[in-house]
């Protein structure tokens, strides 16, 4: 006789297998699961085993055989003489840095939100459009600016514009905290601002009608019901900035290297370019444990106030405040901002590069030598950016690896979506999507240098990747991820399994249901997802300051290169051509949804 | 040939949910059979189970003589081998396609030749009275005809077994019964083996020609609409169909007219916990005049609802509200005495276990 369970085990398998053959959805869980276990929990696995084994090139000094478990990197990073300058002082400048700039952009980004959503300020369309503009630039695209307004000659290249014209401006004024909050901050007020906006939008009506009918006053309405409803917001766009000055690194090593003021992000720069790599590790873990913090108290505050705010998005029919005599001085403001956020940064670059020597405005000034001369005499040499082949090998780099990534990113965030509809409310579903979101939980420096860790050695079956372009491409696959998953999830959710289980009644097989019926269906999204991981990997530096080697240069890391050399027109002229690229495929992202630029920033 | 056996079926979910609980029943061939419950019962759960969409836990499936899943003997057909049409609750159509393309792609998968798709497709169209929306999208229809789209589609694939998934549930009211009547006239002429899902019970009695009742995944009843009607199983089944519901008096809530009941019914009574009777049962009269073979109680009327063709009457006794119907205009203001006859026949007895006992 048979044992009766096993035989409904092999029966099992053997439906299993059938099933399998039709469809194939297990099979990509589980490849899925494999690979994102891998490529998201190893660097941060990788993290703590150099951080806590002796490196090689340290054995003498701390006495113990290559590998060995040691507490001395956590010692010389938190208690040692050295760890004053090498970690306190960063961490505390770093938190500073990020709380000034935190209140600059949720009070600058709060006012903006309500003068164009709860006032009649005439074209507030249009200056709602703008005010994005200056999230879409690469964030470093205002330091780089700012150098080129006001260096003085700490450091080398030609003279600044403010030095040309007269003023030499001091060290504080050029460099270190007062220009790093500055350009931080006009960097990141869009997103309080877009965040602010439309958590004002969805204020119920109702909400302060019945306030006004049961007597409160205007002030009193604002106080006790419009603002409690914000708070949500506001945590929200605090969390979010604070996250993204911890782990950007272009605006630091700009505006903070030429007077050593060094942030957590440039701290670990360095561990990494002196090669220490047990140190490194370690700040990256703390860099890795701040954003964790960070975002896993958003997350809490975002659940506590879903339990009292109820959004129902009537707001359209919102009156509006009447501005009064109050609107030329608010017109007024919203000009400043734009100039000052967008218009000022971008024309000063612009200028430069087509001046011969920046600052003087005249006619026998201009020149297109930046762009197009075979060899600009000023600069040893070199050709302008559009015949330079340096460039021209770091823009071809930059395209390949973006465009791999976007359709990786792209294909991975629909499978994961695909597969957790297909098993919504299971545990590959739940792992697949906590495991999709961590990436974006890990401050951007962090990521690279975890990625680094892992990669730099050749681990059991897999090889060393560093220095290849796979690496990169693997890396911001994974660092994109999330919003790519969750595109893809959000997408997959709404239309889900029927339409495919209709196909599959007619008899259609999976690559007929996945590719004629799933896929033109989400056709939109998936153009989305995809024109969004490559808006973001051509402006990417932070994350590939660490992969990207002399032999593969990215046109970002270009740009510091160049800054690095002191040819301040040639990295201005390819950030502008980065700025240019990135509008056009932003206009482009927004005709084939008709919004866009706001759906891939937080997709709430 | 199409009849299906379902035998021991059982879903359990993740998180122990069991959706569906030891379900046995037949389906003859031809037959208009519906699966009626609450939401949440597990009627849909058994349709895809039946499509193939989902797998059983543990049970049986066939249709005619061929096993189409069978957990002992790991036996599985695929949906597309299963010789059934699924309509599903949000019809499912296909956004990127046109209406003649919706239907013509199963045709295109089954490999039918392009002579007779265009002639099948042509026919469905015709059939479900859709002619002159072949190039529209679907959301360049309305409702109705989304819904007659989808059943087409499935229909030009000429299943066997066609499994509809609160097909009406999505429309309004005028349009809900004139599908309703459309259903029913398709099945007379095209006589499938149907299954048909619902939580409405009028819709569920008017088109079937037997109907499973359900509740928590178990099956509660099966039996013809006028046996499921009269000679309810159970209190759930007798409460969830017909309307105004079924009048219930308890030992707890109404003790007096309780005992008084049990007092009236003798040996019949015995063992009874709950004692029910329809409104239609009901005659109310301004004024008692003792009837020895019926049994009385008095109350209040509470209010008077007129619906047109007749008049539902909500009367106050011992604590209850009952529902009783008239087809003659009640000469009752609220606020007025009455009093309520009832027959023998009209009493529904049910034991402690809620189950019927005559
Ligand atoms: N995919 C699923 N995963 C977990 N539970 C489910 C799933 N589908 C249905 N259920 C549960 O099974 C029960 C029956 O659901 P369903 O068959 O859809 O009911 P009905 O169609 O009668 O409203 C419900 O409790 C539902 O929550
Ligand atoms: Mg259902």
């Amino acid at each position: 006789m048979m044992n009766p369970d096993d035989r409904s085990l092999t029966a099992l398998v053997r439906r299993r297998l059938y099933r399998l053959r039709h469809d194939p959805t297990p099979f990509i869980a589980f490849l899925l699961v494999a690979a994102l276990t891998y490529l998201v929990l190893g660097p941060l696995l990788a993290l703590l085993s150099e951080g806590f084994r002796v490196q090689f090139r340290d054995i003498s000094r701390i006495g113990e055989p290559k590998g060995s478990l040691t507490f001395y990197y956590l010692q010389r990073v938190f208690t040692s003489p050295v760890s004053e300058s090498l970690f306190w002082l960063p961490l505390q400048r770093t938190l500073v840095m990020s709380l000034v700039t935190l209140v600059g952009s949720v009070l600058l980004g709060f006012i903006l939100a309500w003068i164009l959503v709860r006032t009649d300020c005439p074209a507030s369309g249009f200056f709602t459009k703008m005010m994005i503009l200056p999230y879409i630039a690469p964030s470093w695209t205002f330091a780089l600016a700012w150098l080129t307004l006001f260096k003085n000659r700490r450091i080398a290249g030609p003279m600044g514009i403010m030095e040309t014209l007269g003023y030499a401006p001091p060290d504080w004024v050029a460099y270190g905290f007062f220009p790093i909050t500055v350009t931080l901050l006009f960097s990141l007020f869009p997103l309080s601002f877009l965040l602010f906006g439309s958590s004002l939008q969805s204020v119920d009506v109702q909400l302060e009608e019945s306030a006004r009918m049961v007597g409160a006053r205007k002030e009193v309405i604002l106080r006790k019901i419009v603002l409690p409803m914000l708070l949500p917001a506001l945590m929200s766009s605090g969390l979010l900035i604070i996250s993204r000055t911890i782990g950007s690194f272009g605006t630091p090593y700009l505006l903070g290297s030429p007077v050593r003021y060094t942030l957590l992000s440039t701290a670990l720069y360095g561990a990494v370019q002196r090669g220490e790599q047990g140190i490194a590790s370690i700040l990256t873990m703390v860099i890795v444990l701040i954003g964790v913090a960070v975002v896993s108290i958003d997350i809490y505050f975002v659940k506590e106030a879903k339990r009292f705010v109820t959004v129902s998005g009537k707001g359209s029919f919102q009156n509006r405040q009447k501005l009064g005599i109050l609107k030329v001085p608010a017109v007024l403001f919203l000009i400043i901002v734009l100039m000052v956020s967008i218009v000022l940064p971008i024309a000063t670059l612009l200028i430069s590069t087509i001046s011969y020597r920046m600052g003087i405005f005249t006619l026998d000034n201009f020149t297109l030598d930046y762009w197009i001369a075979p060899s600009i005499s000023q600069l040893a040499g070199i050709s302008g950016i559009l015949r330079n082949p340096d460039v021209i090998r770091s823009a071809w780099n930059s395209v390949r690896i973006v465009s791999v990534v976007s359709l990786f990113a792209g294909g991975i965030g629909t499978f994961i979506g695909y597969v957790s509809v297909r098993y919504s409310g299971s545990k590959i579903a739940g792992y697949l999507k906590q495991l999709s979101f961590l990436p974006y939980i890990i401050p951007t420096i962090g990521f690279g240098a975890a990625y680094l860790t892992l990669f730099a050695v050749r681990r059991g079956p897999i090889p060393s990747l560093y220095g290849t372009m796979f690496l990169i491409i693997l890396a911001m696959s994974i660092k994109y991820l999330p919003f790519a998953a969750r595109a893809g999830t959000a997408a997959m959710m709404q239309l889900g399994t029927e339409p495919e289980e209709a196909a599959m009644i007619c008899g259609a097989p999976w690559r007929e249901r996945f590719f004629k019926i799933v896929v033109p269906i989400l056709k939109k999204t998936l153009i989305t997802g995809i024109i969004l991981p490559f808006i973001s990997g051509m402006k990417e530096l932070t994350l590939v300051i660490f992969l990207a080697t002399p032999g593969i240069e990215l046109m970002t890391t270009q740009v510091l290169r160049y800054i690095d050399y002191g040819y301040t027109q040639l990295a201005n002229a390819v950030t502008v051509v980065i700025i240019f690229v990135i509008m056009i495929l932003t206009l482009l992202l927004q005709k084939v949804t008709g919004s866009g630029i706001t759906s891939g920033l937080r997709g709430n | 040939m199409a009849e299906i056996h379902i035998r021991n079926l059982v879903k359990k979910f993740q998180g122990n949910v069991t959706a569906v609980d030891s379900l046995s029943i037949s389906i003859d061939d031809g037959e208009f059979v519906s699966f009626l419950g609450p939401s949440g019962c597990g009627k849909t759960t058994t349709l895809r189970m039946l499509a193939g969409l989902e797998d059983p836990t543990s049970g049986e499936i066939l249709l005619d003589d061929q096993v189409l899943f069978s957990s002992s003997s790991g036996r599985y057909v695929p949906p597309e081998k299963r010789g059934m049409g699924l309509v599903f609750q949000s019809y499912a159509l296909w956004p990127h396609m046109t209406v003649w393309d919706n239907i013509r792609f199963g045709l295109t998968q089954q490999k039918v030749p392009k002579d007779e798709q265009n002639e099948r497709i042509a026919s469905v169209i015709k059939l479900l009275q859709i002619q002159g929306l072949e190039k529209r999208y679907s959301f360049q229809i309305s409702g109705g005809q989304q819904q007659r789209v989808a059943l087409a589609r499935m229909l030009a694939l000429r299943p066997k077994i066609l499994l509809l998934d609160e097909p009406l549930s999505n429309l309004d009211a005028q349009l809900r019964i004139e599908m309703r009547s459309e259903l029913k006239r398709l099945h007379e002429r095209l006589s499938n083996t149907t299954v048909f899902v619902t939580h409405d019970q009028l819709e569920a009695m008017t088109l079937s020609t037997r109907i499973a009742v359900m509740r928590d995944g178990k099956l509660q009843q099966y039996g013809t609409p006028m046996e499921i009607y009269r000679e309810p199983a159970n209190l759930f089944v007798a409460k969830f169909v017909g309307s105004p519901p079924v009048n219930i008096i308890t030992r707890e809530l109404s003790p007096k007219h309780f005992d008084s009941a049990l007092k009236f019914l003798g040996k019949r009574g015995e063992g009874a916990e709950k004692i029910a009777f329809r409104p239609e049962a009901m005659m109310i009269n301004p004024s008692a005049a003792a009837q020895e073979s019926r049994w009385q109680m008095k109350g209040t009327v509470a209010a008077v609802l007129p619906t047109g063709p007749e008049w539902i009457l909500q009367i106050e006794s011992e604590q209850v509200l009952l529902f009783a119907r008239m087809e003659t205009e009640p000469k009752f203001a609220a606020g007025d005495h009455c009093t309520i006859t009832l027959d023998t026949p009209a009493f529904l007895i049910f034991d402690a276990e809620d189950n019927r006992i005559t």
